[in-house]
């Protein structure tokens, strides 16, 4: 054979080798629950198509009463860690409410006496922070982080990466405040809310929710890695099956950056719902949320009642829902982008 | 379904691409009639490549699909080592050396980039 011949068959090989190493294999949706038999079946149902590499559900009956609680599984059990997203922003929330009962803060100190902020976002309220209400841009109109946010849709990297509670002021300081008073959904309002009753009480937003709330709860697997996250520690998954990486950073975290397991979340939730937990007032509606919806310190309530927060990361989906019409909440947390709200909305019905 | 499109479309440009270097590799368009073309057009199909890899859901689609893009380029790398000895090394015009020399900087680049992140 000629050498040509031999050389071409090695590099048509070599690409085909390649290939092969590099074929994409995103980790499948378990097909077998854990965990609670009848929840995990369910579980799996709701699942459905949905690429769900690890699933963890809580689901509590009874709440007001005497809670019975069951949890179930797919690839995960009750010590799997999932970043919760926003729903960070209903401790956040809470945390107001225990400055405000503390006496640091009022619903109606300036957010300029708390945190270097110049312009109109120094004017904004607390309250109009916790309710969405401020006027503030969902996500202030930086090139930098814009382009990050867009790229990250590629790249499955933390386009928040790095920041700090002062890029946040510096962020809102150039940021324009539009339709003060009126709904609309703020991830940098959140951040800053939760910097600011942190600058009130004198320390950092990480060890204010530390001190405050999630050691009061004895939530032993919660924790806010405001900056990094433990080289071992979880990592979820992008739509397409890629590893995403952890959302870890300070500055936007008081918006979406705590970590916990399906069944603290659960003991967190039902006492806020028990008025058990610090700044349960933080689920009482105080504002408009459009639509039926209506908004406390970060809880969304519709027109049944139904109390709730979802939340997603680069990662991981979740979502925390408490129905008093049959006195029961669900917990759902997901290891992917794949939204986790019908099978919540499924486990309450 | 909303997943299913561009995963679609991520294969197609994969292909596509591949397709057009295995083309110019077997001399059938203008594409490789000198050494730096080809491996311009080389450059082409590894992004192609590199682009389906990370845009394509592929918990949407069978993984086993990205080796048809895969393949085609294999084809084309084996065309193009055929044709190597009897390919001038350059182009003609200075404009088209440039030109060919930029697209395999720049191809590979890009492509290196998102392999990287």
């Amino acid at each position: 054979m000629k050498p040509a011949r031999i050389i071409a068959g090695i590099a048509a090989a070599g690409v085909l080798a390649a290939g092969l190493l590099t074929m994409p294999r995103p980790p499948a949706t378990p097909t077998e629950a854990t965990g609670d038999t009848a929840l995990g079946e369910r579980l799996l149902a709701l699942a459905g198509d949905g690429y769900h590499p690890r699933l963890s559900a809580v689901v509590v009956d009874d709440v007001s009463g005497e809670p019975s609680t069951r949890a179930a599984h797919l690839g995960a059990d009750d010590g799997t860690e999932y970043e919760i997203g926003s729903v960070t922003k209903t401790m956040t929330g809470a945390l107001l409410a225990v400055a405000v009962g503390l006496g640091e803060v009022e619903e109606g100190t300036r957010v300029g006496d708390l945190l270097e902020i110049t312009g109109d976002a120094g004017d904004v309220t607390l309250l109009e922070l916790a309710t969405h209400t401020s006027g503030l841009p969902r996500l202030p109109a930086e090139p930098g982080l814009m382009l990050r946010a867009m790229l990250a849709q590629f790249t499955a990297a933390d386009p928040y990466a790095g920041t700090t509670a002062r890029d946040v002021a510096v962020a809102a300081s150039s940021s324009s405040v539009e339709g003060r008073g009126s709904y609309e959904y703020s991830n940098l309002g959140a951040a800053l809310l939760g910097h600011a009753l942190a600058a009130a009480a004198g320390t950092d937003y990480g060890d204010l929710i530390r001190s405050r709330l999630i050691e009061p709860l004895a939530l032993d697997a919660t924790h806010y890695p405001g900056g990094e996250v433990a080289a071992d520690a979880p990592l979820g998954f992008t739509a397409s099956g890629r590893v995403a990486d952890a959302w870890a950073d300070d500055g936007y975290g008081p918006a979406g950056g705590v970590r916990a397991t399906a069944p603290d979340l659960a003991a967190y939730a039902v006492a806020t719902v028990r008025g058990e937990a610090p700044g349960s007032s933080a689920t009482e509606p105080r504002a408009d949320a459009g639509g039926d919806q209506r908004i406390g310190y970060g809880w969304h309530t519709d027109a049944d009642g139904l109390l709730w927060h979802n939340g997603g990361t680069g990662g991981f989906s979740s979502m925390v829902a408490y129905d008093p019409a049959s006195d029961r909440l669900a917990v759902v947390l997901g290891a992917s982008t794949a939204s986790v709200d019908a099978i919540a909305e499924g486990l309450l019905s | 379904m909303s997943e299913l499109l561009p995963s679609l479309i991520g294969l197609g440009i994969a292909a596509g691409y591949a397709v057009m270097f295995s083309l110019a590799a077997a001399g059938r368009t203008k594409g490789a009639r000198n050494r730096l073309d080809g491996l311009a057009q080389a450059s082409w199909a590894l992004f192609g490549l590199v682009v389906a890899h990370r845009v394509v859901v592929w918990t949407a689609v069978p993984n086993v699909l990205w080796m048809l893009p895969v393949a085609i380029a294999a084809a084309g790398a084996a065309l193009l080592v055929l044709r190597w000895r009897g390919l001038p090394t350059l182009p003609e015009s200075r404009g088209a050396r440039v030109a060919a020399v930029a697209q395999v900087v720049v191809m590979t680049a890009v492509s290196a980039a998102l392999i990287a992140v």
